[in-house]
């Protein structure tokens, strides 16, 4: 048994699969604190993650593996080094359709590298079901120039299998 | 090959005239044959667009992209292609043709007359470049440089990936044309990981030499072939061989994905042959406490290594 809290963190911006790979992961019903968010509309999502989603699994030699949503909204990134710190991985969700997704992710790899540079992360693809348009070399050419092979999974978040292949891929990660 | 040609609600005399334009093509040496419609899979669809059976016909065949073609006029407000109910033989025959033309009459390119579709992609002239693949009238439009495999519906992805699993003589190849406009899309290394496995004793072994990974191919969609990730991890992490992978995961359950993943990734665009080193940074090693903790998420979530 491992010492020490043994967490696993999923940060993004809002509706970018977060609390559903979250819950895909999960053997129970992951602790969510979803509140409506009051800020403006946000499509057909009327609710969004305020707080943090939580959850655990327990691995077989008696460790708990925790499992960590981050708020994706910008007025909790205050929360963000609290969280990320002392991670064993993070994956990073972003969604296919969403437009600014190549920013998005420059800024969560800063963010997430600025407080904890040596984590492995893996970069999980949502929604690229309703992105017919959605293309990898962008983001490929990203992590190029960041000098980087990070992988990068199009997967359906609602998929167990497809959820746990990004977990996969972190343990990959080491040499 | 020949085309199946199913009409609706036609009156008497255009299926006359019809069938008169179909032995006028077959001096094209394009063979059709004409039945009624029975809601079954077909070539094109002519049918009345102004009868109400021909035109739930019609709506029908067009959601299954099939090609149709409206007689005497056109339906609601669906842009189906509409010929007169007066139009003579030559002309329905013109129509014809051009109807069937974008996915089967289009030339289809082959490295040599031996190549099966299979290998032209795989080991061939057409890997690692936009093609698109055909089998009757499915297409799927391969997008190496997108990452992504295109298609008008989820079962012609299938069909024609178990068709290439199968080495099929069937399969036609053609140079990129323009996606159909509700495209479906998929991870197209995913697509071709699940073809090399299948089709593993199909291909060589791959090639002797020194390649690596310059980006992670998109395998969240391959659960099943998971244990591939072994080979991907190795290959990224620098220049190396075929026998040196052997040897490195010789007894674990990637062994018999290596030959796959290196023929799949090639057909990809992913994999480069070296000389030079690649430009990533080196892995974070774990200390032994983490290795074990990585070892038991590892087996919860399914990894045997
Ligand atoms: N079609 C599709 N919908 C998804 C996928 N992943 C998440 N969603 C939906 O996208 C919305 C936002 O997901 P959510 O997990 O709440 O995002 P969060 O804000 O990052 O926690 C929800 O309606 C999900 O059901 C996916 O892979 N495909
Ligand atoms: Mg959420």
């Amino acid at each position: 048994m491992f010492d020490g809290m043994v967490k696993i963190v999923l940060a993004g911006p809002v509706g970018a699969g977060k609390t559903t790979t979250l819950r895909s992961l999960s053997d129970d019903e992951p602790v969510s604190t979803e509140m409506p968010l009051t800020d403006g509309p946000m499509g057909e999502k009327t609710t969004t993650t305020v707080a943090l989603d939580f959850s655990t699994v327990m691995l077989d030699d008696g460790t708990p593996l925790q499992m960590f949503g981050l708020p994706g909204q910008d007025h909790f990134a205050h929360m963000r080094p609290i969280i990320l710190q002392g991670a064993l991985g993070v994956i990073v969700l972003l969604a296919a359709d969403q437009p600014d997704i190549l920013t998005m992710c420059s800024e969560w790899l800063d963010a997430i590298q600025s407080i904890t540079p040596d984590t492995p992360i893996a970069i999980g693809i949502t929604r690229s079901d309703q992105a017919r348009d959605f293309r990898m070399d962008a983001l490929r050419a990203l992590l190029a120039e960041r000098k980087t092979t990070l992988p990068v999974f199009t997967i359906d978040a609602r998929d167990r299998e497809q959820a746990q292949q990004l977990v996969r891929a972190l343990v990959y990660s080491f040499a | 090959m020949r085309f199946d040609i199913r009409i609706a609600a036609l009156s008497q005399a255009f299926e006359q005239r019809l069938r008169i334009a179909a032995s006028l093509l077959g001096a094209y040496k394009i063979n059709m044959q004409v039945d009624a419609w029975n809601g079954t899979r077909c070539h094109l669809l002519i049918a009345a667009g102004d009868d109400l059976y021909g035109q739930k016909a019609l709506d029908i065949a067009h959601r299954r992209g099939t090609a149709v073609l409206a007689v005497g006029a056109a339906v609601n407000d669906a842009e189906y292609p509409v010929i007169g109910r007066d139009a003579a033989a030559v002309d329905i025959a013109r129509r014809m043709r051009e109807l069937l033309k974008p996915t089967t009459f289009a030339p289809t390119a082959k490295p040599d007359d031996a190549a099966t579709a299979l290998h032209a992609l795989f080991d061939g002239a057409w890997r690692h470049r936009p093609v698109d693949v055909l089998l009757d009238r499915r297409v799927v439009y391969l997008r190496p440089q997108t990452g992504r495999i295109f298609a008008a519906t989820h079962s012609d992805l299938l069909a024609i990936q178990q068709a290439l699993a199968e080495d099929s003589g069937e399969l036609g190849l053609r140079a990129p044309e323009a996606l159909p406009e509700h495209a479906i899309s998929s991870s197209l290394e995913a697509y071709l990981l699940h073809i090399a496995h299948a089709a593993n004793e199909k291909l060589p072994p791959y090639p002797d030499g020194r390649y690596h990974l310059k980006a992670w191919p998109d395998l969240g969609s391959v659960p099943a072939l998971r244990d591939a990730m072994a080979v991907v991890a190795r290959l990224t992490q620098g220049p190396t061989s075929p026998s040196e992978l052997e040897t490195a995961l010789n007894g674990s359950p990637a062994a018999s994905l290596i030959r796959p993943s290196l023929w799949a990734f090639s057909a990809a665009g992913l994999l480069q042959a070296d000389a030079v080193a690649p430009q990533t940074a080196p892995r974070p090693v774990a200390d032994a406490r983490k290795q074990g903790i990585w070892a038991s998420i590892a087996r919860h979530f399914g990894l045997k290594r």
